[in-house]
């Protein structure tokens, strides 16, 4: 559908995708977490996140993190009774503060690499 | 394909509605519209619905219906006047407790507003007489019996374009229409049907009518030998805005909001001195042309202001709403900062069909009657506005009589059989579409139509004369020759506007003929009919009705005395 | 007097078998509406053109369609504040009659299911029932309402579930539960507490912006979603 996009669409649409990313994410995670009884795995796994495509792969959880997170706080505010005329304020403020702690979050991740 | 109705209503405005609500106690009821039912052009309608409730200071339905009375120049029938009046305050009170969503007192009560011409005490001072919704009075009226009409099991036929009115040996047998979405035929085949079609504006080029008021069902009973009553009579509300013809609502000047000339002078003090801007109509009109006319325009140009300015700017925005938007998005100005340009627009048709005050359609000057044929709101003529109507009074016309010719129809259903639709009018219907899609010569709808509606507007609107009727009657029959020659590009039998279009513009010339021969034959002014070679009222020659008769091509005229009971015309001075 | 470039989505599905876009120039006064440039083409270059109108000021809701990408009324679009040239196209999400007209239908049965009418058994007073002007405040953005469907046509949610009740029918729905002079608040709400009701509605805004009558659409839903919330408690208690 061809439809022009506005702030409240963009947030659902990345709400979205972010969700449907982190529930994939979840599963493969709890996988790996259960082999970590075996020192062999683990000591496997510990090398693979020094891989920089993983230290890539890890700051983009990082994003969808705050991005699900702080879209769904907006929501949530929303939801309680602010104004819906905020609603596009709420999202830049979010958009601006997720990627302010994005920046931060991700500099001890990505800052040996880069 | 054939329906068969006790009641079938042709329209689906306040009128319609509320005459169906109340043949649908009785019987079975079918609503056609052209439009979707909320569409309809009773949403315009801003300012208000009038009844002496007296909520906000002391009113009595006696004043109301003198006031209606002057205001109608005289010319309306009193004792249907007096049956509007009466009834105002139990059918406001009714629509309430349907669920129209009124504007409130600090009490809890309805609000009401001054309006021009209503009175306190026979035309001492404004009183608060109007009822309203914010802003958009008829779209919450509108709105809540639409909403009322669906527990009822109310069948409504959206999109439906009626082709013809059948009536055979003085009696009505029911409608013939096209559905718009597939070009299909459909025969309402009804007990009594009920006219209620609304008005005509669109016979003008500046208008608040919408695009759908044709007056397609006046025309198709007067081409069947019924008369017209009063067609010279049509208002032109004085505040449209500028170029546009977009009404801005009475409302505002009964909040406070002013006329202004170029010298910045209240202008209307000096033509009705006593209530000053809350003049009639057609009072204010006929004094905005006049100022324009004596070079005293904004910049010289034809129009004046509306200043809203002085209206406090809690009072704009909480009553105001709708108008404060229209100024913003079509002119730019925020009416709480700039005043407003405005010019008289066609907004109102006094004549219509004539009915007697249960809606019944007559055939004559004389008071006989079609039997099973009923007409109630804009189109028709009871008549209760006479020469001019007073702003509010129409929403209170719509639901009065439409309540009583709901009635009346479900009392008539009682002892009436239906009659048959023969084929050779279902045929005729169809080869009206057959000959319009398949006319061929060089004309376009647009073209000749807006010169009808330039012609209608230069030589009949506010001001008229003999030399400009006669001209005007000889355009119109040039026009009527020039649409026997317009070619349409849409074949489809699938919503064909092209096709509605050109069956409509039929209607409007038909119409258009009425109002200028009217015209032309009463020779004297009274309320919106002015004739500047015969600027007075008189009495002795005019104080009657007058119905318009089809014969062949030209329009034949015969009278009908009004009714007068309490009020004897006197000089009408505010 | 400016000429713009109208782009219109002409599709006949009765006779064609797909949709065509075709191009028109108009001549335009900036003061002009969208809605007159579509008049000017149907009376000047194609008679064909079909789109629906009434009123021409935005308050019968016939002229609803997607301008630029986005739904609006053409009568209500001052062509001064558009650019050069102009997409225009049916409101989404509804089957295509002809053009630019829609077939409504269903957008209008949705409505009908929240019960769209005062629902008041109780024997009238002689006058007026009272309400307070508070009370007049709480319904008075919804019943600014004029049905064009420009909300429901611009929901994303409604494009994937036509099922789903959608912005006009749940505004509807407030109008009559908010009225303090209405009694049917259970069974009212009854209906719009479902699956593809109030809880299919996800903040997207879209029916907001699309709204002619600037109503916060999405801003009464929320109310109504709280609403039933406080209601579910009180009923457990």
């Amino acid at each position: 559908m061809r439809y022009r996009l506005r702030a409240g669409s963009f947030a659902w649409m990345i709400q979205r995708i972010s969700g449907v990313a982190l529930t994939i994410y979840i599963f493969f995670h709890l996988y790996y977490l259960s082999s970590l009884r075996d020192p062999v795995k683990f000591e496997l796994l510990r090398k693979l996140l020094d891989d920089p495509f993983v230290k890539f792969g890890e700051a983009g959880l990082l994003l969808l993190v705050i991005a699900h997170s702080f879209n769904g706080i907006r929501l949530i505010l929303l939801d309680m009774g602010v104004p819906t005329r905020m609603q596009k304020t709420l999202f830049f403020i979010a958009a601006l503060t997720g990627g302010i702690i994005f920046f931060i979050g991700s500099w001890p991740i990505l800052g040996g690499i880069l | 394909m054939i329906h068969q109705f006790d009641t079938v209503i042709i329209g689906s405005g306040l009128a319609g509605l509320r005459a169906a609500i109340e043949a649908a106690k009785y019987g079975s009821v079918a609503v056609l519209t052209k439009l979707f039912p909320t569409r309809s052009h009773s949403t315009s309608a801003q300012g208000g619905i009038g009844a002496a409730l007296g909520n906000e200071e002391p009113d009595s339905p006696e004043w109301h219906l003198y006031d209606t009375v002057k205001g109608s120049d005289y010319l309306g029938d009193q004792d249907a006047i007096e049956i509007m009046c009466e009834d105002a305050i139990r059918t406001i009170v009714e629509l309430e407790h349907l669920g129209v969503p009124f504007s409130r007192t600090t009490e809890g009560k309805i609000a009401q507003r001054r309006f021009g011409g209503h009175t306190r005490n026979f035309g001492e001072a404004p009183v608060r007489r109007a009822c309203y919704s914010a802003d958009r009075t008829g779209h919450a009226v509108l709105s809540a019996l639409y909403e009322q009409c669906k527990p009822l099991g109310i069948n409504f036929f959206s999109e439906f374009h009626v082709l013809d009115i059948v009536i055979e040996n003085n009696k009505c047998h029911g409608v013939i229409a096209l559905q718009i979405e597939n070009g299909e035929i459909h025969v309402f085949n009804a007990k009594s049907t009920l006219v209620a079609s609304g008005g005509y504006g669109k016979v003008f080029k500046t208008t608040s009518n919408a695009f759908a008021s044709t007056g397609d069902c006046l025309s198709i009973l007067f081409n069947a030998g019924l008369p017209l009553e009063d067609m010279e009579f049509f208002q032109f509300h004085p505040t449209g805005l500028y170029g546009l013809g977009i009404l801005i609502t009475e409302g505002v000047r009964g909040e406070g909001g002013v006329l202004i000339n170029v010298q910045s002078e209240r202008f209307m003090e000096r033509y009705a001195p006593a209530i000053k801007d809350l003049a009639p109509r057609d009072m204010a009109s006929r004094a905005i042309m006049t100022e324009i006319k004596e070079g005293r325009g904004i910049d010289g140009k034809d129009y004046v202001h509306l200043d809203l300015t002085r209206i406090p700017n809690q009072v704009l925005s909480e009553r105001f709403p709708e108008i404060t938007t229209f100024c913003k998005i079509y002119m730019g100005i925020d009416p709480s900062e700039k005043p407003i340009p405005v010019l008289p627009t066609a907004h109102y048709a006094m004549g219509g069909i004539p009915t007697d005050a249960d809606g019944r359609v007559l055939n004559d000057e004389k008071a006989g009657v079609i039997k099973g044929l009923y007409a109630a709101g804009e189109c028709a003529c009871v008549s209760v506005h006479g020469a001019n109507r007073l702003g509010c009074n129409s929403l209170l016309d719509t639901v009065v009589f439409g309540r009583r010719a709901g009635i009346a129809m479900a009392g008539e259903n009682k002892n009436a059989e239906r009659g048959n639709i023969h084929r050779d009018a279902i045929d005729n219907a169809a080869s009206l579409i057959d000959l319009t899609i398949k006319r061929k010569g060089d004309q376009r709808i647009g073209d000749v139509r807006s010169e009808l509606q330039t012609d209608m507007m230069d030589l009949c609107s506010v001001f008229r004369n003999e030399q400009g009727l006669k001209e005007l009657v000889s355009k119109i029959s040039i026009i009527e020759d020039k649409a026997e020659h317009i070619t349409l590009k849409d074949k489809s039998k699938i919503f064909n506007t092209e096709l509605l279009d050109a069956i409509e513009f039929g209607h409007l010339i038909n119409l258009s003929k009425v109002i200028a021969s009217s015209a032309l034959q009463r020779e004297e002014s009274r309320g919106a009919h002015f004739r500047d070679d015969f600027p007075q009222r008189d009495d002795a020659d005019w104080l009657k009705h007058t119905f318009a008769f089809k014969k062949e091509r030209v329009v034949e005229f015969k009278h009908k005395p009004v009714k007068i009971t309490k009020f004897q015309p006197e000089e009408r001075k505010y | 007097m400016k000429t713009y470039n109208f782009k219109i989505k002409r599709f006949n599905p009765s006779e064609e078998s797909s949709p065509q876009w075709q191009e028109f120039s108009v001549q335009m006064d900036p003061m002009e509406r969208l809605l007159d440039g579509l008049i000017k083409i149907k009376d000047n270059s194609d008679g064909t053109l079909t789109f629906r109108r009434s009123c021409a000021h935005g308050i019968c809701g016939s002229c609803a369609m997607k301008i630029n990408g986005k739904n609006g009324l053409a009568c209500q679009t001052l062509i001064k504040n558009m650019p050069e040239r102009i997409t225009i196209e049916p409101l989404a999400a509804y089957p295509v009659i002809k053009d630019l007209v829609v077939d409504m239908t269903q957008f209008f049965m949705k409505s009908e299911e929240v019960l769209p009418y005062l629902i008041n058994a109780e024997t009238p007073p002689e006058r007026e029932r009272l309400q307070s002007k508070d009370e007049q405040q709480k319904i008075l953005e919804s019943i600014t309402c004029i049905m064009c469907g420009s909300c429901t046509s611009s929901c994303p949610t409604y494009w994937s579930d036509k099922e789903y009740l959608g912005p006009a029918a749940l505004l509807k729905a407030y109008r009559f539960i908010f009225d303090s002079r209405d009694r049917a608040f259970d069974e009212r709400l009854g209906r719009i507490i479902h699956a593809q009701g109030l809880w299919r509605c996800h903040s997207i805004y879209n029916c907001v912006e699309a709204c002619p009558k600037e109503i916060d659409i999405t801003g009464h839903i929320t109310e109504l979603k709280r609403l039933a919330v406080k209601n579910f408690f009180k009923r457990n208690k």
